[in-house]
């Protein structure tokens, strides 16, 4: 196996541990469709450094994958808009960048691995043409180089027979290997930042561990800040610093991750402990949420969560709840009612 | 990819008997008596008749005809003889070819050019001025019959503006553009079509959001990644199109008069020649089986998923 961070690209700092990687303030983003103005990201706001994981936690829909897309700068514009009173990569505004300076940013300093490995890599380039390609697009690396790289880094990440194998295509891969391609893709050049969408949603129970297992090692070993988006409570419960919980493109409660899961404030939250039964006590009964998550194009009015909402009174109805403090909860959280709940 | 290969090539072999069977038996079931077409108006001598019939094996049934041809193909590559015009079909074949040959190289070189350009610009410019310019001219080009444009294009840009030669090859390569055009129009819509909607589909696919994120030019996201796939099922289609002009353009020969494959079967049909007609429908048939054989290894060339099945 190769060795540790020497494979990685070398660079000339790394950020230390604690420091500010990304601060995303106020970021809305909307689809102008047929069928009307998605409002897929609502004034949503995180901040992330260096060797830390958040996790965004959230269902199906609720925004998640587009908030990563939105700080990537590869939302499709149109039908996507993006406003946001900053998306500032250590302390530089992305947006203020020119599109070849945002596209250095891009898989070098910030890079991103998705849900369906087998459909997020090219069917007709081999696994080590596209990790290779990293180095030859942002490196000027000649092809034979590139495909040393590209079999240091799979072997970097635990694939087996790598110089063997880095000719072979996508579809010749077990969906776990494909996880590892893209994640040897992404850390190609040695990014501070990783985005992982829901990395481990499209793999079996098993491989989600040796995955998950193998993101927080790299993280260890290079204070990489890691995104972790998933609509799965369990996957990040042992590997997250922070949460933020998102509904309908909203967040609506964030703090320590600890703190999240031994007591979360939000009746959303709640819902979610209940429809989860690996977390909840022998004796409470599974409670799922009632009701579906609305629709984008018709977010409800005022917290967009009260239609399901046991604890829904009419101003719940009629005024949006902000991120705030409160007494006796550590975090934050979107809620009129957090404190009479919590009681 | 072997066993792929071989398959491929294994299957040629039944289409072939089976085509041939049904083109030799209707051949042999139009009217027309060969031997009587040969005297024309004269009736033949009886002895002359029998020897001819002796000779093109006209008096044995049907099915031993058939196994003399079949023989004569596979032993010489022989297609037979016009009675009529007193020539081998091979060498009637090899005067007819290469102007077909030309006619539909330059043209499917025409669909590449203009259709792939159209297709793609249309994709990159979805919904917007150019994709609808592109919508509607193929919506027009796919619905005049091939004769009318063929008509059309002669009368306005031959005779009217004299642009271009009216009919005949007496201008070298000139001749070609014309007809080329018209042989071309409707795959050409059909190309641009067909490449505007593979690619439209293929920059929604995850893996062009993976080469974004990647930091690649956008250049690079769409011609490496996206056209990389979008075309294969425009390469398919354009092979097969392609190993169907090759067999001969019936109508656009006919229409600009090139003496080609299409225009010459034209002919033997009216004259009830089907030593012709079997013979070059034979040929034909045989291009396209060929042709498409290579298609298909390019196609797996093409998609790492088919080679390794
Ligand atoms: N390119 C797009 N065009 C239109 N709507 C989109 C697009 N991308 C995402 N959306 C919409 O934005 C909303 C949030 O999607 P997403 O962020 O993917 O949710 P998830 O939390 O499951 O990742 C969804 O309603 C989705 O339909
Ligand atoms: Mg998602």
């Amino acid at each position: 196996m190769a060795d540790k961070v020497t494979v990685l690209d070398i660079r000339t700092e790394r950020p230390e541990v604690g420091e500010t990687l990304l601060e995303v303030e106020n970021l809305s983003v909307v689809f102008d469709t047929d069928a009307g103005v998605v409002k897929a990201v609502s004034d949503a706001s995180l901040t992330l450094a260096a060797g830390e994981t958040l996790a965004i936690i959230g269902e199906s829909g609720s925004g998640k994958s587009v908030t990563a897309q939105a700080i990537m700068g590869i939302v499709p514009t149109p039908p996507g808009k993006v406003t946001a009173t900053s998306i500032s990569y250590r302390g530089q505004n992305l947006e203020h960048l020119s599109e070849s300076d945002r596209r250095r940013v891009r898989g070098q300093e910030i890079s991103m691995i998705f849900q369906d490995p087998l459909t997020s890599l090219n069917p007709v380039y081999s696994v080590g043409f596209q990790i290779g390609e990293m180095f030859r697009v942002h490196r000027g690396l000649s092809r034979k180089e590139a495909k040393e790289r590209a079999i240091e880094l799979m072997e970097f990440v635990r694939i087996p027979e790598a110089r063997r194998r880095v000719g072979d295509f996508p579809h010749q891969f077990s969906g776990g290997m494909r996880q590892r391609v893209m994640i040897a893709m992404a850390l190609a050049l040695n990014p501070t930042i990783l985005i992982a969408d829901e990395p481990t949603t499209a793999l079996d129970v098993t491989v989600q561990a040796q995955i998950m297992e193998l993101l927080a090692d790299l993280q260890k070993q290079n204070n990489m800040g890691l995104i972790l988006i998933t609509h799965d409570l369990g996957v990040v419960a042992s590997v997250s610093d922070r949460i933020q919980l998102m509904y309908a493109g909203r967040i609506m409660e964030k703090g320590k991750a600890d703190d999240f899961y031994a007591s979360p404030a939000h009746p959303y939250a709640h819902g979610l402990m209940n429809s989860v039964p690996r977390l909840i006590g022998v004796d409470e009964r599974l409670v799922p949420i009632t009701g579906a998550p609305p629709s984008l194009v018709n977010v409800p009015s005022g917290c967009p969560f009260h239609p399901r909402c046991p604890h829904a009174v009419d101003r719940c109805r009629d005024e949006v709840a902000h991120l705030r403090r409160i007494e006796g909860f550590p975090g934050e959280v979107a809620c009129h009612r957090a404190e009479e709940i919590r009681d | 990819m072997f066993r792929y290969i071989l398959r491929r090539i294994l299957l040629i072999i039944p289409t072939f008997i089976g085509a041939s069977i049904i083109i030799f038996f209707a051949g042999f079931l139009l009217p027309g008596d060969p031997v009587s077409a040969f005297g024309g108006e004269r009736e033949l001598p009886e002895n002359l008749r029998r020897t001819l019939e002796e000779r093109y094996h006209f008096d044995e049934p049907v099915w031993k005809q058939y196994g003399f041809y079949m023989q004569g193909l596979v032993t010489d590559f022989d297609l037979g003889e016009s009675v009529l015009r007193r020539r081998s079909v091979n060498s009637i074949f090899a005067d007819a070819f290469p102007n077909t040959a030309r006619l539909a190289i330059l043209a499917v070189a025409i669909e590449i050019l203009i259709g792939i350009v159209a297709g793609i610009l249309a994709a990159l410019r979805k919904d917007k001025f150019i994709d609808q310019l592109v919508l509607v001219t193929t919506t027009l080009v796919v619905s005049i019959p091939v004769f009318v444009l063929g008509f059309t294009a002669q009368t306005m840009l031959g005779v009217q503006l004299d642009w271009f030669p009216v009919a005949g090859l007496n201008e070298g390569a000139y001749s070609y553009i014309l007809p080329a055009f018209v042989l071309a129009a409707l795959s050409l819509a059909y190309i641009a079509r067909l490449t505007r909607t593979s690619l439209v589909e293929t920059l929604r696919a995850d893996y062009i959001k993976t080469a974004q994120a990647k930091g690649l030019r956008s250049t690079r996201v769409v011609g490496r990644h996206g056209l990389r796939n979008a075309l294969i099922p425009v390469v398919t289609f354009i092979g097969i199109d392609f190993a169907f002009l090759m067999g001969g353009a019936i109508v656009t020969e006919t229409v600009f008069s090139i003496p080609g494959v299409g225009f010459q079967l034209v002919r033997a049909i009216g004259q009830r020649d089907n030593a012709i007609v079997v013979g070059f429908t034979l040929a034909a048939v045989i291009i396209f089986l060929v042709i498409s054989l290579l298609i298909d290894l390019l196609y797996a060339a093409l998609d790492p998923r088919i080679r390794y099945e």
